[in-house]
């Protein structure tokens, strides 16, 4: 393996990214106070709409200067704003470090990492990542005080990809963070990541996977190669002429059930393949639904 | 550099595209190369076969062209050709006993010679000397064995065939001191063979010895012998021929070794030397041209030697063998007290055989000048283009380039093992 392709600023990036939202796809349970739609009402001081109080409403509630001034009972009904704790989780396992030469899929990898984590951290939401290298995490917790995305960026610099990457025991160990994005190639334990993010979705979390794909795996150069898989020793095949239409076919349709199998758990799907820019990237994944889009 | 087989190297440069060829058509293994998403790949044989559009593995098509264009120049058989000159010498140096000043004699060659000129040193046998001819002069000795120009010619001629390629024309100068001794029969028409002007560098000739005939015989006074050597004239005490009927004494062989005399050991009693298994009788003696027919009873062999005489059968019947300056003779020939055989013409013949002096008789007077005309002849140096080409020259570079060849060869399997382990 070649050494690490020096870990470039994230400060173009970062200004690409300047004035993009990630709002919550579903309102959120916490109270304190954020951008995104809260499930609580009434209790924030940004008023909405009256309603006639029905037996059973808090009398605390009421308006009493409407009371007074029309003998009428109306509640003040306010929607509240909340923050969205996000995760960001990513694969740095060896498979990451590909091409050889380039580390294209780690590299763009960092750079969602820190950009999803910018993007939260500009709506006030606390925002921590974890790396899981070698069947270690390494990670800083949600935090929403001035300099946490340049200790996420230092944090992804200094990771050298290796090994395997369990990602399903990072997924279930960040299950207080409502929101979690996971970056990754889906090459290591997709099966038990899908169902560690479904128990996840369960419980009222929001998960967002970004598949990372490089484009030499999309489109394998021509030359013939005995290919070695650097996570399992054991598997080499040969990538030839003959063999090179099955495996397209193959990679392809695997995808596809990925991205299947990931939305009807209810997570957000994104596939970026090495070459897009890691901005545009991260402005297709934090993109609102378009139901939500039209409603707006 | 010049090539004695270059068909050779042109069949290896159309080997090596051959296997340059092969190179580009093999089917071969793929690279080994590390590709996350390996397991989307049909599980088929790792060593599926692929067409490379180019050499895939250029060390080992290099070694391999390498090793065929190396056979083919080894076999091609590189010769590096020397400069060529207008002309080359070739020197006849005389080493023979009728040389007087060896030192004289050298000191004449060595200015004649240059580097790339042969020299031929000649007494009876001529020899061509290789190498440095210039240190090899300060090694020669003077012999003992007589001189022969027709020798001298002929190795002369070899030596020029093979100057012949690298010079315009050759030039044979003969040093020498020209003695009767030396010219023989042959010589004339050997010298016919040269084309060319013969140069002379005539050489002080050594004063011949006193060579008188006699026998000094060591017998009984009954012995039948003495009747025959007083027959042939040649009883005289002090002879450079000394034969022995009792046994030869220590003094005996040392005079015939330092003196160069001969010493013929003829005991009376064949009982002296190895008896034969079974005593015959045959019905003549041979000895050179003397032949002597009786009814010679053979009980005994003489001892190991070159033959001198022979039964009518070819079983040696006498021998001599070299000692130092002179030789030693062998005689088993019983020659009976009883009746007249040592008095018949033909015994009298096989005996003055026996007793000739060793080797032939010196002859050192000069060359007459007619028979010195005719060795140095008239007109221009030899042309070298019509000397008939040497022997093809060896190639010295090819055992190296075989060498290499076979390093290669081994070098092969393990480039391979190391291209299969990668």
């Amino acid at each position: 393996m070649t050494s690490a392709p020096a870990a470039a600023g994230y400060g173009a990036l970062l200004d690409a990214l300047r004035g993009v939202g990630w709002p919550a796809r579903l309102a959120v349970r916490g109270s304190t106070p954020g951008t995104h739609r809260s499930r609580l009402v009434g209790v924030s001081p940004e008023f909405t709409e009256y309603r006639p109080y029905r037996q059973g409403d808090d009398p605390r509630r009421l308006d009493w200067k409407l009371l007074a001034r029309t003998d009428r009972a109306y509640l003040r009904i306010t929607n509240d704003r909340a923050t969205l704790g996000t995760t960001i989780i990513v694969d740095a396992s060896v498979s990451m470090a590909f091409p050889s030469d380039t580390w294209g899929k780690w590299v763009l990898a960092r750079e969602l990492a820190v950009g999803l984590a910018a993007v939260a951290h500009a709506g006030g939401d606390p925002v921590g990542a974890t790396a899981v290298v070698d069947a270690r995490r390494v990670g800083l917790p949600p935090r929403t005080r001035r300099g946490v995305i340049g200790e996420i960026g230092r944090l992804l610099d200094g990771v050298r990809p290796a090994g395997q990457a369990p990602l399903a025991q990072a997924i279930a160990a960040a299950y207080r963070t409502p929101r979690m994005a996971i970056v990754s190639d889906l090459l290591g334990d997709a099966d038990a990541m899908l169902i560690a993010a479904r128990a996840h979705v369960i419980a009222g979390g929001e998960v967002h996977v970004i598949h990372v794909v490089a484009r030499e795996e999309a489109d394998p150069p021509a030359a013939a190669i005995l290919a070695r898989d650097p996570e399992h020793d054991d598997i080499r095949r040969p990538l030839v002429d003959a063999t090179r239409a099955e495996y397209l076919a193959a990679f392809s349709a695997w995808r596809s059930e990925q991205a299947r199998a990931w939305r009807a758990a209810a997570a957000n799907y994104t596939a970026v393949v090495t070459g897009e820019a890691a901005a545009h990237a991260v402005r297709r994944v934090t993109e609102p639904p378009t139901a939500e889009r039209s409603a707006r | 550099m010049t090539l004695l087989a270059p068909l050779f190297l042109a069949a290896a440069a159309a080997v090596a595209a051959g296997v340059v060829a092969l190179h580009l058509l093999a089917r071969q293994r793929p690279r080994d190369a590390a590709f996350p998403t390996a397991r989307f790949v049909p599980d088929r044989p790792a060593r599926a076969p692929s067409r490379a559009l180019r050499p895939a593995d250029l060390r080992l098509l290099a070694l391999r062209v390498l090793t065929v264009l190396l056979a083919g120049a080894a076999l091609a058989q590189p010769v590096r050709t020397p400069p060529r000159k207008a002309i080359r010498r070739v020197v006849a140096l005389d080493l023979s006993r009728a040389l007087a000043d060896p030192a004289d004699a050298v000191a004449r060659a060595a200015a004649l010679l240059r580097d790339g000129d042969a020299l031929v040193t000649f007494d009876s046998v001529a020899r061509a000397v290789h190498g440095n001819v210039r240190d090899s002069l300060r090694t020669l000795r003077v012999t003992t064995a007589p001189g022969s120009l027709s020798a001298a010619l002929i190795v002369a001629s070899r030596a020029a065939a093979a100057l012949a390629p690298r010079a315009d024309s050759l030039e044979l100068t003969v040093v020498s001191p020209l003695v009767r001794e030396e010219w023989d029969d042959a010589t004339a028409a050997i010298r016919a063979r040269w084309r060319g002007r013969i140069n002379i560098a005539r050489v002080a000739a050594a004063r011949a010895p006193r060579e008188e005939p006699g026998v000094e015989l060591r017998a009984d006074p009954d012995d039948p012998l003495r009747a025959t050597v007083a027959l042939l004239g040649l009883a005289r005490n002090g002879a450079l021929v000394r034969i022995v009927r009792d046994s030869p004494t220590a003094a005996d062989s040392a005079w015939a070794h330092d003196s160069g005399g001969a010493l013929v050991w003829w005991p009376a009693a064949t009982a002296a030397l190895r008896a034969r298994e079974r005593a015959d009788t045959v019905g003549a003696l041979i000895a050179g041209s003397a032949v002597s027919v009786a009814a010679w009873v053979r009980t005994a062999d003489p001892a190991p030697g070159r033959a001198m005489a022979r039964w009518v059968d070819g079983a040696p019947a006498a021998t001599e063998r070299r000692s130092g300056a002179g030789c030693l003779r062998s005689v088993a020939i019983p020659l009976a007290a009883e009746g007249d055989l040592a008095l018949r013409e033909g015994t009298g013949r096989v005996v003055a055989r026996l007793a000739a002096p060793c080797g032939v008789t010196s002859d050192f007077a000069p060359l007459s000048d007619s028979l010195i005309a005719t060795l140095a002849g008239a007109g221009p140096a030899l042309i070298a283009r019509s000397v008939r080409a040497a022997p093809r020259p060896v190639s010295r570079a090819a055992p190296w380039l075989l060498g290499g060849v076979l390093l290669l060869a081994m070098a092969e399997p393990l480039a391979r093992r190391a291209r299969r382990d990668r």
